[in-house]
C-alpha cells in the first residue's frame, strides 16, 4: 500500500503521458513552421531556456494555486497581488536611496510580508467566517489592484537604478537566469511539502474529503490558512522577479494571471474540485502554455490567434482528462 | 460517453491547429530580406490599425518582411514577445511600449544584441532606441488648450480624462497644461483615468459630473476617452453646457464633430504618417545613414468647419 503522497505523485506521473507528447508535437511543429518561414532555431536549448524564463513567474504562483486548488479553494487574487507586491518592492528602493543593495533587500522583504499577509487574510476570512474563498479572493482582487493605483497614482514606480533588475534579468555564466534557479528551487520546495510531509498529505486530505479529514483529527483551518498564507508568499516573490524583470514596479502587471496561473495548474491535471494533483502535472501544464504562446509568437501567429488557442488547449486538457478517468 | 468526448477532445485539437495556421502567420518568407520584429501596444485601436496597414505596405515597398505582435495592455507579454524577435535575431525592432518604463532593460537587451531598435508613436523613458517616431503631441495639446480658451472666453472650469501611465499622453498634457496655465481664470479642476479605454471612460465621466456639476469642458487624452466622456455628458443631458475636445481623429469622432455633438474639436494625427515614416526611419538606419534621433510627425486641428470646408 503506497502512502497517500507517494500514490498522488504516482497519479501525477500518469497525467503526464499526453502532456509530454503534446509538448514534443508543439516544439517540432513550430520548429518545422519555423523553418519553413526561413526562421529555424526554435528547438534549441536557447529557446527552451527563454521558455523557462518566461514561464518562471507564473510558475512560483502556480505552485501555490496548486495547493490552494487541491484544499478545494481558489484564488483570483494573485494577479493584483502580484502587482502590488512588484510595487512595494519598487517602492523601497525609489524611498530608501542609499545603500541600493540594502534597500532592494529590503524591498524583497517588505513585499514577501505583504503576499504573506494578504494570503492570511485571505485565509482567515475563509477558515473563521467562513466565506467561500471566490467570493474573498474576488474581493481581495479588486481591493489589492485598486490598492497598488493609489499607492503610485497608477504610474509605474521608476526609474530606478540599474541594480534593481538584478534578480530578474541576470544570467549565471550567461545561460542560467536567476527567475528560473527561484522556479526551480520552489518546484522542489512544493514536491517535497506535497508529497513527501505531513503538511502534504493533510492538504490532500482536506481536498478528498473535508469531513472525513476533519473526523481523523486534521487541524482543518490552520491547514488551509498555511496553504493561503504559502500562496501569498509564493506570490510576493514573483511579484519581486516581476518588477525586477520589468525594471520599474508597475500597479497594471499581471491583469489576468489569476486565469493564466490555474489555466496551467488545471491543465497540468489537478482537480478543480479539489483532493487530486500534483507541482510536476502543474510545472509540465505550465511549459505546455509557454511553449505554445513563444511557439505562435516564434512563427508570427498575432496576440488574438494566441488567446483563442490557449482557450482551446483548456478545453483539450480537460477532456482528455475526463477520458482518462472514465478508462 | 467515451465516444463523445473523444469526438470532442478531436474537434478541439482541430480547431486549435486551424487557429494557429489560419490567425496571420507569415507565408513563407523570402528569407533574403530584412526582418523588422514590431511589438505593439494593441490591435483594437483603429489608430494602430490605420499606423499597421502603412507600416506593412511600406515594408512591402522598401523589400521587408515585416513580424507583427500585439501587447494588449500586457507589460509581460509585450516583454515576451520582444525577448522572442530578439532570439529570433530579427534586423531591426518597433516598439509601441505599453508602458513607458517597463519596455527600457528590455529594449537594452536587444540593444546589446546589437539590434537596432525604434520606437514608434509612444516613446519609452531613458531607453536607447536608435530613433523615436511619433506626432508631436505636444503641440497636439496646446492647440487643444488654445481652441478651448477661446471658445470659453478664457474661463471656466476643465477636467481631464486621462491615461498618465503613456508618455505620449503625458505630452499631450503637458502641451495643454502649459498653455491653460497662462489663463489664470482657466482651472483644471480633476483629471481622472481612463486608460485610454471607452466604457472606462464613460464610468468615470459620470463620476466627473457629479463631483463638478459646473464642469465647462472636458479634455479626452485619445477618441476612446472623449467619445466615452461624450456618452456620458449626452446621458446627462449637459451637451449643450459642456465642451469636449479629443485626440486622434478617428472616424467616429469627426463624425460627432460634424454632426455638432458636444464633441467640438480634435487634435489630428496622421498614424499612417507614422507608420510609413517608420519604415523609412529604418531603411535609412540599415542603409547606415545618420537618422535623428526624434522624428516628429505632423497634427492638426480638426472642427466643424474645417470638416465642411474639407468636404467642399
Amino acid at each position: 500500500m503506497l502512502s497517500p503522497g507517494a500514490q498522488s505523485l504516482r497519479r501525477g506521473l500518469l497525467t503526464y503521458g499526453p502532456l509530454l507528447t503534446a509538448l514534443v508535437v508543439e516544439i517540432i511543429a513550430f520548429e518545422l513552421i519555423g523553418r519553413r518561414q526561413g526562421n529555424p532555431g526554435f528547438a534549441s536549448f536557447n529557446i527552451m531556456m527563454l521558455v523557462l524564463n518566461q514561464s518562471a513567474i507564473y510558475g512560483v504562483m502556480a505552485v501555490g494555486m496548486t495547493f490552494i486548488i487541491i484544499t478545494g479553494g481558489i484564488d483570483l487574487s494573485v494577479g493584483s497581488l502580484v502587482a502590488l507586491c512588484g510595487v512595494l518592492s519598487a517602492l523601497a528602493v525609489k524611498w530608501g536611496g542609499d545603500p541600493v543593495a540594502l534597500w532592494i533587500v529590503v524591498g524583497w522583504g517588505i513585499a514577501l510580508i505583504a503576499g504573506t499577509a494578504s494570503g492570511a487574510i485571505a485565509g482567515l476570512f475563509i477558515t473563521r467566517l467562513a466565506i467561500p474563498p471566490f467570493i474573498v479572493t474576488l474581493a481581495l482582487m479588486s481591493s489589492l489592484r485598486g490598492l497598488g493605483n493609489l499607492m503610485t497614482d497608477g504610474k509605474p514606480v521608476s526609474p530606478l537604478p540599474d541594480a534593481y533588475a538584478w534578480l530578474g534579468r541576470y544570467q549565471l555564466g550567461g545561460t542560467i537566469p536567476v527567475t528560473v534557479l527561484i522556479f526551480v528551487v520552489v518546484l522542489v520546495v512544493g514536491i517535497v511539502l506535497l508529497h513527501y510531509t505531513r503538511f502534504g498529505r493533510n492538504v490532500l486530505a482536506i481536498g478528498g474529503n473535508e469531513e472525513v479529514a476533519r473526523l481523523s483529527g486534521i487541524p482543518i483551518a490552520r491547514v488551509k490558512l498555511w496553504v493561503y498564507m504559502f500562496g501569498g508568499f509564493l506570490t510576493g516573490i514573483a511579484g519581486i522577479m516581476l518588477a525586477s524583470k520589468l525594471g520599474s514596479g508597475s500597479p497594471k502587471v499581471g491583469v489576468a494571471d489569476e486565469l493564466a496561473v490555474i489555466a496551467a495548474v488545471v491543465i497540468g491535471g489537478t482537480s478543480l474540485s479539489g483532493g487530486r494533483g500534483s507541482i510536476l502535472g502543474t510545472f509540465v501544464g505550465l511549459i505546455v502554455v509557454s511553449v505554445l504562446n513563444s511557439g505562435l509568437t516564434w512563427i508570427g501567429v498575432e496576440t488574438f490567434g494566441q488567446q483563442v488557442t490557449l482557450g482551446l488547449v483548456i478545453l483539450a486538457a480537460v477532456l482528455l482528462d475526463r477520458l482518462k478517468e472514465l478508462a | 460517453m467515451r465516444k463523445r468526448l473523444l469526438l470532442a477532445a478531436s474537434a478541439v485539437l482541430v480547431s486549435v491547429v486551424f487557429t494557429a495556421c489560419g490567425s496571420g502567420s507569415p507565408a513563407p518568407g523570402d528569407a533574403a530580406k530584412p526582418v523588422i520584429g514590431a511589438a505593439l501596444l494593441t490591435q483594437t485601436h483603429i489608430f494602430y490599425q490605420d499606423m499597421v496597414a502603412a507600416m506593412q505596405q511600406e515594408a512591402e515597398a522598401q523589400g521587408f518582411q515585416l513580424r507583427l505582435q500585439y501587447a494588449e495592455f500586457d507589460s509581460r507579454r509585450q516583454h515576451d514577445q520582444i525577448e522572442t524577435f530578439i532570439a529570433q535575431g530579427v534586423d531591426a525592432l518597433i516598439v509601441a511600449p505599453n508602458d513607458s518604463s517597463g519596455m527600457v532593460p528590455v529594449i537594452a537587451e536587444a540593444r546589446a544584441a546589437g539590434i537596432p531598435v525604434f520606437t514608434a508613436d509612444i516613446a519609452a523613458h531613458d531607453a536607447d532606441a536608435v530613433s523615436h517616431i511619433a506626432s508631436d503631441n505636444v503641440q497636439g495639446g496646446r492647440i487643444l488648450a488654445e481652441y478651448l480658451a477661446k471658445e470659453l472666453g478664457g474661463k471656466g472650469k476643465i477636467a481631464i480624462v486621462d491615461h498618465p501611465i503613456v508618455a505620449s499622453v503625458q505630452d499631450r498634457t503637458r502641451g495643454f497644461v502649459e498653455v491653460i496655465d497662462q489663463y489664470p481664470d482657466l482651472t483644471i479642476v480633476q483629471r481622472v483615468p481612463s486608460e485610454g479605454q471607452r466604457d472606462k471612460a464613460l464610468r468615470v465621466t459620470q463620476d466627473l459630473l457629479q463631483a463638478h456639476p459646473d464642469l465647462d469642458a472636458i479634455f479626452g487624452i485619445n477618441d476612446d476617452s472623449a467619445l466615452g466622456a461624450l456618452a456620458a455628458v449626452e446621458a446627462a443631458g449637459l451637451q449643450d453646457k459642456i465642451i469636449i475636445v479629443g485626440f486622434d481623429g478617428t472616424p467616429e469622432a469627426r463624425d460627432a464633430i460634424r454632426q455638432g455633438k458636444a464633441l467640438k474639436a480634435d487634435t489630428v494625427q496622421f498614424p499612417d504618417k507614422i507608420g510609413a515614416t517608420t519604415i523609412q526611419v529604418i531603411a535609412k538606419q540599415l542603409k547606415g545613414e545618420e537618422v535623428p534621433p526624434i522624428v516628429p510627425v505632423e497634427v492638426a486641428l480638426i472642427t466643424q468647419e474645417s470638416l465642411a470646408a474639407e468636404q467642399q
